[in-house]
C-alpha cells in the first residue's frame, strides 16, 4: 500500500509537468527536487525513464476513460461539453502534448488511441450541435479538423470557456455558410 | 562586419532548434555545444536569452518575408502554394512553435502578423481551389481552420508535397460534402 501510494507521487508530479512540457520536462532529478525526495525511490518504483512514462501513459489512459464516461452522461456540446473539457484541462493538456511528439511513435500511437475513443464519445453532441445526421462521415470528418485545429492553438492559459465558445461557433458557423452557398437542387420538393 | 557574422552563426542555429523543439530548445549550453563556441560569446552578442529570442523574431520575419514574395507569385494551391511551403519547411515549422507558444506575445502576435499577410495573398486563390470564389470571406475563414489543422499533422519527418496533397484534398472533398448535401457521402474520411 504505502510503495503503491509513494509511486503514485512520481506519476501524478510527472503527469502535471508532461501537460505543461510534453516530453521534454520530464526529468528525474527535477521531479526528485518538485517533490523533495531521493531519487533512488524513482529508480526504486520505475526502473527507469521508459517504464515511468509506461506508468504516465497508464495514468492519462484512465483519467481519458473517467473523461469519457462524463461525455456520456451529458447532452449538449455547448456549453457542457466545453465546460467538461475546461474542468479536465490537466488530461486535455496531457493529450495535446502527445500528439505534438511526433518523434516517439509509441506516444503518438496512444494519442491516436485516445482521439478514438474521444472522437465516438463526442459523434452525437457534435452532429447535434451542427444540426447535421449523425450517421454521415461528414460530422466526424470536420470533427478532425476543427479537433487538429484545437490542437495547434490551446494552451492553459487559453483553456477556457470563452476561447471554447467561440471555436466551436466559428466552426459551425462557417459550416453553415458553406452548406447555405449551394443549396441542394431538390431542396424543397415535395415527395 | 565580423560581429554580425559570428552572431548570426548563433541565431542560423537557434532558429533551426527552435523550429523542431520551440522555446524549451534553447538553451545556451546546448547551443554552445553544437557551435563548438564558448557561452560568453552568447551574452556578449544578445545579452541574455531574451534579446537572443527577439533576434529570432527578426530572423524569421526575414524569412517570412521571402515565403510571402514566393507566395505572391503561385498561380494555384495544389501544386504551387503546396510546393511553396514544401520549400520553406523549417521557417513554417518555426511559424508552428511560434502559434503553440502562444503564452508569449511577442510570438503570438508576430505570427499573428505574417498569417494575416498569407491571407491577403492566397484568399482568392483557396477561393478558387474551393470552387467558391465569390466568397472570400467565407474561404479565407475556412482557409484558416484549415491552415491550423496542417499544423498539428505536419512534423519534419512527413512534410511533403504528397502529405500537404492528401490533407487539403481532405479539406476540399469535407467542404464539398457541405455544400453537395449533408446527406450525401463523398468519400470514406481518411482517418
Amino acid at each position: 500500500m504505502e510503495k503503491h501510494k509513494n509511486s503514485a507521487g512520481w506519476t501524478e508530479a510527472g503527469y502535471n509537468l508532461f501537460a505543461r512540457e510534453g516530453l521534454d520536462g520530464i526529468q528525474v532529478e527535477r521531479l526528485a527536487r518538485i517533490l523533495q525526495l531521493n531519487k533512488s525511490g524513482f529508480y526504486h518504483y520505475f526502473g527507469d525513464l521508459e517504464g515511468f512514462c509506461m506508468e504516465l501513459l497508464e495514468l492519462h489512459k484512465k483519467k481519458v476513460d473517467d473523461f469519457v464516461d462524463e461525455v456520456y452522461g451529458i447532452k449538449r456540446l455547448d456549453p457542457e461539453y466545453l465546460h467538461l473539457v475546461i474542468s479536465h484541462a490537466q488530461t486535455v493538456m496531457f493529450q495535446v502534448q502527445l500528439v505534438r511528439n511526433t518523434n516517439n511513435h509509441f506516444l503518438h500511437a496512444a494519442s491516436e488511441m485516445v482521439d478514438g475513443k474521444v472522437q465516438s464519445a463526442i459523434r452525437e453532441l457534435w452532429c447535434d450541435y451542427l444540426n447535421i445526421p449523425s450517421d454521415t462521415s461528414l460530422g466526424i470528418r470536420y470533427y478532425a479538423i476543427v479537433r487538429d485545429m484545437f490542437y495547434t492553438r490551446i494552451s492553459f492559459q487559453n483553456l477556457n470557456y470563452t476561447f471554447l465558445h467561440k471555436m466551436v461557433t466559428d466552426a459551425k458557423s462557417i459550416m453553415d455558410e458553406i452548406s447555405d452557398l449551394k443549396p441542394v437542387e431538390t431542396a424543397g420538393h415535395r415527395y | 562586419m565580423e560581429k554580425a557574422k559570428n552572431s548570426s552563426i548563433w541565431t542560423e542555429a537557434g532558429y533551426d532548434l527552435f523550429a523542431e523543439e520551440g522555446i524549451e530548445g534553447i538553451q545556451v549550453e546546448r547551443l554552445a555545444r553544437i557551435l563548438n563556441l564558448n557561452k560568453s560569446g552568447f551574452y556578449h552578442y544578445f545579452g541574455d536569452l531574451n534579446g537572443y529570442c527577439d533576434e529570432l523574431i527578426k530572423l524569421h520575419k526575414r524569412k517570412a518575408d521571402v515565403y510571402l514574395a514566393d507566395v505572391a507569385k503561385v498561380k494555384s494551391i495544389d501544386p504551387d502554394y503546396l510546393m511553396v511551403l514544401v520549400q520553406h519547411k523549417i521557417p513554417c515549422m518555426f511559424h508552428l512553435q511560434l502559434i503553440r507558444s502562444n503564452e508569449n506575445s511577442l510570438f503570438y502576435k508576430t505570427a499573428e502578423q505574417i498569417d494575416q499577410q498569407e491571407d491577403k495573398l492566397v484568399g482568392q486563390l483557396w477561393g478558387e481551389y474551393l470552387g467558391i470564389d465569390d466568397h472570400p470571406t467565407l474561404a479565407i475563414r475556412y482557409f484558416n481552420l484549415v491552415r491550423d489543422m496542417l499544423y498539428t499533422r505536419l512534423n519534419f519527418k512527413n512534410f511533403d508535397y504528397h502529405t500537404l496533397h492528401t490533407l487539403m484534398a481532405e479539406a476540399k472533398a469535407v467542404m464539398q460534402q457541405m455544400t453537395d448535401g449533408k446527406e450525401l457521402e463523398t468519400g470514406e474520411s481518411v482517418f
